[in-house]
């Protein structure tokens, strides 16, 4: 089994261009589809809360500005799409097909955006988003959303990579065992697998055997280096040494529907979700 | 994301099995690893709990009894392991691998149901149970209901007799819902390798965040064909249909999500998931 079909939040920004090459670098170890989504509200219905009653043609204005914007976004993300087809050699499509090479679609759809991406999400093998400093609610809530389907999520960070190296934080809890099972696809794809066992100091001690077994069941082999760090830095030093150790990917599983950010060892610190050091695979 | 670790709990009855060779089948279809998995309480937790002084010869021969009935469990589980691997010609192994003739390792393991299958399901693709109609233990339905919720693994519910076929022809239950989804989603290994794939839709109400076109194209992107057919004006409950619809058509496999609703709600009003446990008359895909 393989992913297919990989589903993609664009909003027309300049992260897209970044999260649409880590999601065809991605689809291309599979020959998959790459699902472009962008959601938005009914243009008619952003309207500004104010206390006074607005006039027909100040609501025509404000309703025609925003469908402006909508067009605007939809087309810059249709050339961002073209861009990313002639450098990493894809297929625009316009419905979800898979040829042989990758293929990009593209679709809008309305509604609150965190909710139309999670439902998309959840009839999809892989979601990829671009981490936004600038608006992290919106982001920080659909990222809850699609992981609250139990779907994987992959944060895209600059520059994209091949998918080569990948490392596995394992602190010998079941969320983290999430994580590795939503990792299989890409596990099986990589050279090198690499479990980094979690321990604070002073904690119980465990290895990587029950992974190591696991991953035998797939015939991958893997290898594993122990790591000391304090619950509050864990993320931080996770994603340092992932770095410099030149991996490709980050897969950490953990994640809570509700309070997301803070259950993996206590604390995910916001900034390490919205600039990840390198790309991460999520999974609650 | 696909199946190659398959978990089936024994508790020394009968049932282990109809577990077993359901296990089996479907890992043979999947070439997946079988994890046969012994779990009888500690011995010593027979004592009874109470403030009289009990001779030191009452406590040894209440431990003695226990151990007597531990050890036979533990034979029976593995008799049925035993048989069950030979009739599906699994190679028994010590540690897993993947492999043709399928392979498969026993194990026996001290505690509580409940609490073993805890730490153990969390690092495997599915677990296997046998059916839970009828009179059996509370644990292991508990158990059932726990690696589902909690743990959040997919669960293959036996129906009382062994499908051998288990997962060549299957019916999806679909109602647009998150759970739904979930539930295909996870059981995409066994419908990429099914001969037939159905959907039946419980509320074709249209209005749902996920249609039945988008499930459909989803399965189409992964070279899965599938058919639908409506179930309009249900006159039975929708767990009752779809049991009705999975015999008549001789399905040998269901795939639902469990617990849609919370599962205080599914308490309150006799849910579709509880009923599904207790009527399972096919195998029975459950995801969360």
């Amino acid at each position: 089994m393989s992913l297919a079909k990989i589903l993609i939040a664009v909003d027309g920004s300049e992260r897209d261009a970044c999260a649409l090459m880590t999601a065809v670098r991605a689809a291309k170890l599979f020959n998959a589809h790459v699902a472009a989504l962008f959601a938005h509200p009914d243009p008619a219905e952003v309207l500004p809360l104010i206390g006074v009653p607005l006039s027909a043609e100040a609501m025509g204005a404000i309703v025609g500005g925003n469908i402006k914007i909508f067009r605007a976004a939809a087309d810059k993300i249709r050339e961002t799409i073209a861009q990313v087809c002639r450098a990493e050699g894809a297929r625009a499509v316009s419905t979800p097909v898979r040829k042989d090479a990758v293929t990009i679609s593209f679709r809008e759809a309305i509604g609150h955006p965190p909710h139309v991406i999670g439902a998309a999400a959840s009839l999809s093998d892989l979601a990829v988003m671009a981490p936004c400093a600038e608006s992290p609610k919106a982001f920080e809530t659909a990222l809850d959303l699609t992981l609250a389907q139990r779907r994987p999520v992959l944060l895209a960070a600059s520059p994209p990579r091949a998918f080569r190296k990948i490392m596995i934080g394992w602190n010998n809890t079941a969320p983290a065992a999430h994580g590795i099972s939503a990792a299989i696809p890409f596990l099986q794809k990589a050279e090198i697998i690499e479990i980094v066992c979690l321990q604070p100091p002073g904690g119980p001690d465990f290895n990587a055997d029950p992974v190591t077994a696991y991953l035998k069941a797939y015939g991958l082999a893997c290898s594993e280096v122990h790591l000391r760090v304090l619950g509050s830095a864990l993320h931080r030093s996770l994603g340092k040494f992932a770095s410099e150790h030149r991996a490709d990917l980050l897969v950490i599983g953990g994640f809570s529907h509700s309070r997301v950010r803070e259950t993996f060892f206590g604390g995910v610190t916001n900034e390490f979700l919205r600039e990840p050091p390198l790309p991460v695979l999520l999974a609650h | 994301m696909s199946i190659a670790k398959i978990l089936v709990p024994l508790t020394g009855s009968q049932k282990d099995r109809v577990a077993l060779d359901t296990a089996f089948a479907l890992a043979r279809r999947l070439g997946a690893f079988v994890d046969a998995m012994f779990v009888h309480p500690d011995v010593r937790e027979a004592l009874p709990l109470t403030d009289m002084p009990i001779s030191p010869e009452i406590l040894q021969s209440i431990i003695d009894a226990a151990e007597t009935a531990k050890k036979k469990a533990a034979q029976a589980a593995r008799e049925s392991f035993s048989m069950a691997a030979a009739q599906s010609d699994a190679r028994i192994v010590s540690v897993p691998e993947k492999g043709d003739p399928v392979a498969t390792t026993y194990r026996e393991e001290t505690g509580h149901l409940r609490e073993v299958l805890d730490r153990e399901a969390a690092l495997c693709d599915l677990v296997v149970f046998p059916s839970v109609a009828g009179t059996d233990p509370a644990s292991m339905r508990q158990s059932l209901i726990d690696v589902l919720t909690h743990q959040g693994r997919p669960v293959l519910l036996c129906a009382e007799r062994a499908s051998r076929t288990a997962g060549s022809s299957v019916l999806i239950g679909w109602d647009g819902g998150a759970a739904a989804a979930q539930a295909l989603t996870a059981s995409l290994p066994i419908l990429e390798k099914a001969d037939a794939v159905q959907f039946a839709c419980v509320r074709p109400d249209g209005g749902s965040e996920r249609p039945l076109h988008d499930a459909k194209e989803y399965l189409s992107l992964h070279g899965v064909k599938s058919s639908e057919t409506l179930i309009e004006a249900p006159k039975l409950s929708v767990a009752e249909e779809l049991l009705e619809t999975a015999a008549a058509s001789e399905y040998d496999l269901l795939v639902c999500g469990g617990y849609g609703h919370s599962r205080m709600l599914e308490t309150v009003f006799g849910g579709t998931t509880d009923y599904l446990l207790s009527h399972a008359t096919v195998p029975i895909f459950l995801a969360h």
